[in-house]
Formats: structure tokens, C-alpha cells, sequence
């Protein structure tokens, strides 16, 4: 797939912990608008990948650029301002309030002395109101449930004001209706000009909410396309292990796959 | 969550410290009134001003009480500041100086110098072990705990605990040594109980400036740990170098730890449990906690060190005894009080 002005663009991107290998060769880019599904099975890469594309992990080989500008040409700062992250975990054993846990999207703006501008706040109420969480902004960060501090950390991404923005596994850990308005608001962000991935699980989900899915097994992007051609029951044979219906529901337009068994070790080639 | 604005916690903790100040330096041995201290010190910077008491008293204020209290003040300020940035640095609430090891290490370097009788040669030998020990212990500390840019917690607390044991037992070996001078091994002992009492100028003029330029280096860094305390992960990705931000605090607070315990001894419990009470009044945001810290802690321990020297007893009563009594049951009842809600 060929973006003008691609917003991410990752070139035979290779990373190890130690001298077990997790990613080999990995190349893909992403423009705006686009909101790109990383799929896998577990130990796939997807954290990895998505700390990578941050700088957060050091590249054994290749070359990330963030909106034109190689990864290490950047500050920590500087990266911050082009693309935002929201992890998969975040502490909650302190009492900040949503807001002020919102407005620390702003820290790559800041100076160390200097108060937040007109803009900043600006910046934070806007990224609250995005997030339909305006109306948390009171309550401590602590006392929220799941969905909500989902969206709060979402919230936060947004005030920091990024073209690209990084999800991983953005709907882990919440109930079928927070999921949905999860991917929603995401979708939603990425329409208007961003460049959204982020790591999911749920195939059938993953499907359903982005144009475009990049499948990682073994450390390599496998397959790379619109759902239809990702989601299939040969691919998910060959690098989930699993025997699985892909249903189609013409009136939603959506892929839904439904899974029947694990394939055991070496019984693969009986299947086909 | 009822908090109260960090600016009205600042200008309420600036007035007890000013209050503290004045109290301090008014009592003791014999009372002096405010107006006089005032007019001491108008004479002293060279205003008109009717001498109408006496030299003793001058005595008092200007080089007794006053550098005392200066020094309490400080000492205060940079233990309950270096506690909060602690526990802000490591994410962990039982961070202080004295759980990381860093403030014992400050006291053999100290121990060392007194035993060896240094000052003989010069006055800043104290100060420069302490604070050598102070900065050695924290990086080993770190050291150990850091792997690939990650510092595990867990392990930084049980090297902390393990590098205080080991300091302890330098101490106690250098203290075996120096009993056959009793000159010597009584001024560690006395030393090691925490005191104020001795203080000269040369301390203030040793212990401000660090104080003040270490603060500044540690109050730049409050915005940062902020997003540190919702993770490594979080921290990084709104920009913060967490390896380069951890590295710089840890030498800034070492540095004010050393210089600390060297004119003041040990004097534990107010880096931990200072900083605790402000955050359950004003929150955890490190930019109105640590202005609030350095005046709190400057307040308490200028207080406690008035009481320590007018309480009737045989002698006085080592500022370091008194902490740890209020301290450490103050801190229990915080701990029963929270135990739901968590210590952030």
C-alpha cells in the first residue's frame, strides 16, 4: 500500500530482547486517516512493535520515520509531539484528578517553570470534550471504572496533540458496550486526519472497526490488507492454530469469525 | 476528595515557617521579645537603633539562636524535600533518604571524617564524605535495581534496606574503633543522635546554598514526575527521559542529603512522613508539593528543635529522639487512617 506523506513508515525493523529475536524484518506505513488493527497471537510483537514505533525500545536494524523525520533524530520531547501512546496498564494509586491526568498529555509543550497557556487549556478541554469525558474531570483518576479510565487515557493522547496516535490493546479488560465506544472514538479520532494503530485481540472487532489490518506472527507482518483479506480461516490456521468460521453479515458490512477448535501440534497438514 | 489548593497550602506553610522562625529565635534560656530581635538585627546592619539591651543577649540572637534556627530550617526543609522527591522518583510512598540507605551513608562518611579527626585540617572534610557517602550509597542503590532503563522497586527497597545494614555496620565498626578515645567516640555517638545544637554561621553558609540550588534543580523536575507516577510506559510517551530525570534527582537530592546530615546528625522520619501529610491535604501534584515540603519540613523541624532545647531535662533532648517519637507514631496512624484509600 503506497500513502503520500506517510505519518508512520517502518522499514525492516528488527528488535531482540537478549538474543531471543521478537521482531525480523518488519516493514509498513500509515497515512492519515487511516486506522490500522495489529493483529496476532500472543507473543506476536504487537507491544513490542508499538514501543518501537515510539523509540521507546532501540531498533536492532532498519529505520522508523514519524511524519518524514527518523525516529533517531528525535528527542524524547519532539516524539511526544508526533505521536502519543496509550498502554495497556496504568497505575491508579494516586489521587489525581482526571483532569489534571488529562493535562499531562500537555508535558511535551511545557517549559519546566511554566504554568499551562490559554492554549493549553484550550488544548485540554477540547481533548476532554472528544472523549465525552468532561464530565469526569472532577472525580480522581482513581475511583474510575475500566471503560472510563480508558477513555481518560485516550483523552490524554488527544491533548497531546499528535498526528499519529498508538493504542495497545485499548479494549482488554472491558465489557462488549465500553469496547464498542472505545473503537468508536478511535475510528472517530482517526477520521479526522490522524493516524491511529492499535494492537487488538479481537479479530472479530479488529474487523469491524478498521480498514486496515497488518497480521505479525513469528515476528512478521503475514498478511497486510482490508479485513476480508486478512481475517481467513487459512490465515488463521496457519498462525493462530485455530480451525475458525470467518460469518459475513451482508446489512453491517462486517466479518465475524468464529472460532471452533485448536488445532493440535503437528495436525496441521490434516486439516487442509 | 477534599483538597485544598496547593497556593493556599503554600502561603499557610510560608507563614508557620516565618512564625516558627521568629518563635525559635525569641525563646530559650532567657526570653528575648520580637521588637528586640528586630532592633538587634536593625543595629547589626548598621541602622540607628537605641542599644537599650544587653550584650548578652546580642550574644544570643545573632550568633546562638539565629544560625541554630537558619540551620533547622534547612535541614527540615531539604529532608522533607528530598523525601517527596524520592517517593516521586521511585513511584514508591516508602521512599525517603533513610529507606534508601542514602542518609546512613551520609553519616559514615560523616562518622568517618570525626574519627579520623579531619576537621583538623579543614572544616569541609565533614561535609564532603557525607555527602560522597550519600551519593555512593544512592547510586549503588540504583545501580542494583535498574535493568535496561527499568527500575524495579522491589529490588530498590530491599538494596536500600541491605546498603543501610551495611552502613550501619560500617558505623558501628568505626564507633568500636574510636571507644578508646572517649573524646572521640562520644562526639559520634551524640553526632549520630541528630542535633542542632552546635550550630555556627559556617553551617548556614554550608548548608543554604546547597539547599537553594538543589531545590531549584529538584522543583524543575515536578512536572515530570508527575507523569512518572502514572508509569515508566506513561512518562516516556508524553516526552520524559525517565532514565536521564531519575539520574539527575538522585545526584541533586544526594547532594542536599549530604550537606544536610552533615550539620545536623541523623535525624529521621521527617522525609517520610511530611511529605504523606501534604499529599492527603493537597494531592499528589509534585509542583505544589514540593514548595509546600521544603516549608513544612523547614517549620516542623525549627519547632521540634525549640522544643528539644526548652523542655526541662537533664541536658537536652537529641532533635533525632524527638522526630522519630512524633514521626513514627504520627506515620502508624496515617497508615491505619488510609488503609483503604491507598497513600498517594
Amino acid at each position: 500500500m503506497v500513502i503520500d506523506a506517510a505519518l508512520i513508515e517502518t522499514h525492516d525493523l528488527a528488535f531482540a530482547y537478549g538474543s531471543v529475536p521478537v521482531l525480523d524484518g518488519v516493514s509498513f506505513q500509515a497515512g492519515a486517516g487511516e486506522f490500522v488493527a495489529l493483529v496476532g497471537p500472543n507473543g506476536s510483537g504487537k507491544s513490542t512493535l508499538l514501543k518501537l514505533l515510539l523509540g521507546l525500545l532501540p531498533h536492532s536494524r532498519g529505520e522508523t520515520k514519524l511524519a518524514g523525520v527518523p525516529l533517531a533524530e528525535l528527542t524524547r520531547r519532539e516524539v511526544a509531539r508526533k505521536a502519543a501512546l496509550v498502554p495497556q496498564e496504568t497505575d491508579a494509586g494516586f489521587a489525581f484528578s482526571v483532569r489534571e491526568v488529562v493535562g499531562m498529555g500537555r508535558t511535551p509543550y511545557l517549559g519546566r517553570f511554566r504554568p499551562e497557556s490559554g492554549e493549553d487549556l484550550k488544548a485540554i478541554a477540547w481533548a476532554l470534550a472528544q472523549t465525552e469525558t468532561e464530565i469526569l474531570a472532577d472525580r480522581p483518576f482513581s475511583e474510575l471504572s475500566g471503560g472510563e479510565r480508558q477513555r481518560v487515557m485516550i483523552a490524554r493522547a488527544v491533548a497531546q496533540q499528535t498526528p499519529v496516535l498508538l493504542l495497545d490493546e485499548p479494549t482488554a479488560n472491558l465489557d462488549v458496550e465500553h469496547q464498542l465506544e472505545t473503537l468508536q472514538l478511535v475510528r472517530g479520532l482517526a477520521k479526522e486526519g490522524r493516524c491511529a494503530i492499535a494492537a487488538i485481540h479481537d479479530l472479530s472487532l479488529a474487523a469491524r472497526f478498521c480498514d486496515r489490518l497488518l497480521f505479525l506472527a513469528g515476528g512478521r507482518i503475514v498478511a497486510d490488507g482490508p479485513p476480508e483479506q486478512v481475517v481467513t480461516s487459512e490465515n488463521l490456521q496457519k498462525f493462530f492454530r485455530i480451525q475458525a468460521k470467518i460469518l459475513r453479515d451482508e446489512e453491517i458490512g462486517a466479518l465475524t469469525v468464529l472460532p471452533i477448535a485448536p488445532i493440535a501440534p503437528g495436525k496441521e497438514s490434516s486439516g487442509e | 476528595m477534599t483538597r485544598v489548593s496547593a497556593r493556599w497550602v503554600i502561603v499557610v506553610s510560608a507563614a508557620a515557617l516565618l512564625g516558627a522562625v521568629v518563635v525559635a529565635t525569641m525563646f530559650g534560656s532567657t526570653d528575648i521579645p520580637a521588637e528586640r530581635i528586630v532592633k538587634i538585627l536593625a543595629h547589626r546592619v548598621g541602622l540607628p537603633v537605641n542599644a537599650d539591651w544587653r550584650p548578652g543577649e546580642e550574644n544570643a540572637v545573632l550568633y546562638v539562636r539565629l544560625p541554630r534556627v537558619l540551620v533547622g530550617a534547612c535541614v527540615g526543609a531539604a529532608l522533607a524535600l528530598c523525601g517527596a522527591a524520592m517517593q516521586g522518583i521511585f513511584r514508591n510512598p516508602l521512599a525517603s533518604p533513610g529507606v534508601l540507605g542514602v542518609s546512613t551513608g551520609a553519616s559514615v562518611g560523616a562518622i568517618l571524617a570525626i574519627y579520623l579527626k579531619l576537621a583538623t585540617y579543614s572544616v569541609w572534610t565533614l561535609p564532603a564524605l557525607a555527602t560522597l557517602g550519600a551519593l555512593g550509597t544512592a547510586f549503588v542503590v540504583y545501580a542494583i535495581a535498574t535493568r535496561r532503563g527499568h527500575t524495579s522497586v522491589g529490588t530498590l527497597l530491599l538494596a536500600g534496606i541491605a546498603m543501610s545494614s551495611l552502613n550501619g555496620a560500617a558505623a558501628s565498626l568505626i564507633l568500636s574503633l574510636a571507644v578508646d578515645e572517649y573524646k572521640v567516640g562520644k562526639e559520634i555517638v551524640f553526632w549520630n543522635l541528630g542535633s542542632i545544637e552546635q550550630s555556627t554561621w559556617d553551617n548556614v553558609l554550608l548548608v543554604l546554598p546547597v539547599v537553594l540550588v538543589g531545590s531549584a534543580i529538584v522543583l524543575a523536575y515536578a512536572r515530570d514526575l508527575d507523569a512518572l507516577l502514572l508509569g515508566e510506559t506513561q512518562a516516556a510517551s508524553v516526552g520524559v527521559d525517565v532514565a536521564r530525570v531519575r539520574r539527575r534527582l538522585i545526584v541533586a537530592t544526594s547532594l542536599i542529603i549530604g550537606a544536610a546530615v552533615s550539620v545536623s546528625g541523623a535525624v529521621p522520619f521527617v522525609g517520610l512522613f511530611i511529605p504523606h501529610i501534604l499529599r492527603l491535604v493537597m494531592g499528589p501534584s509534585h509542583r505544589g508539593l514540593f514548595p509546600a515540603s521544603l516549608l513544612v519540613g523547614g517549620a516542623f523541624l525549627v519547632l521540634t528543635d525549640l522544643f528539644a532545647r526548652t523542655v526541662p531535662t537533664h541536658g537536652e533532648i537529641r532533635l533525632g529522639v524527638i522526630t522519630a517519637a512524633i514521626g513514627a507514631p504520627f506515620f502508624l496512624f496515617l497508615l491505619l487512617k488510609r488503609h483503604k484509600e491507598g497513600l498517594w
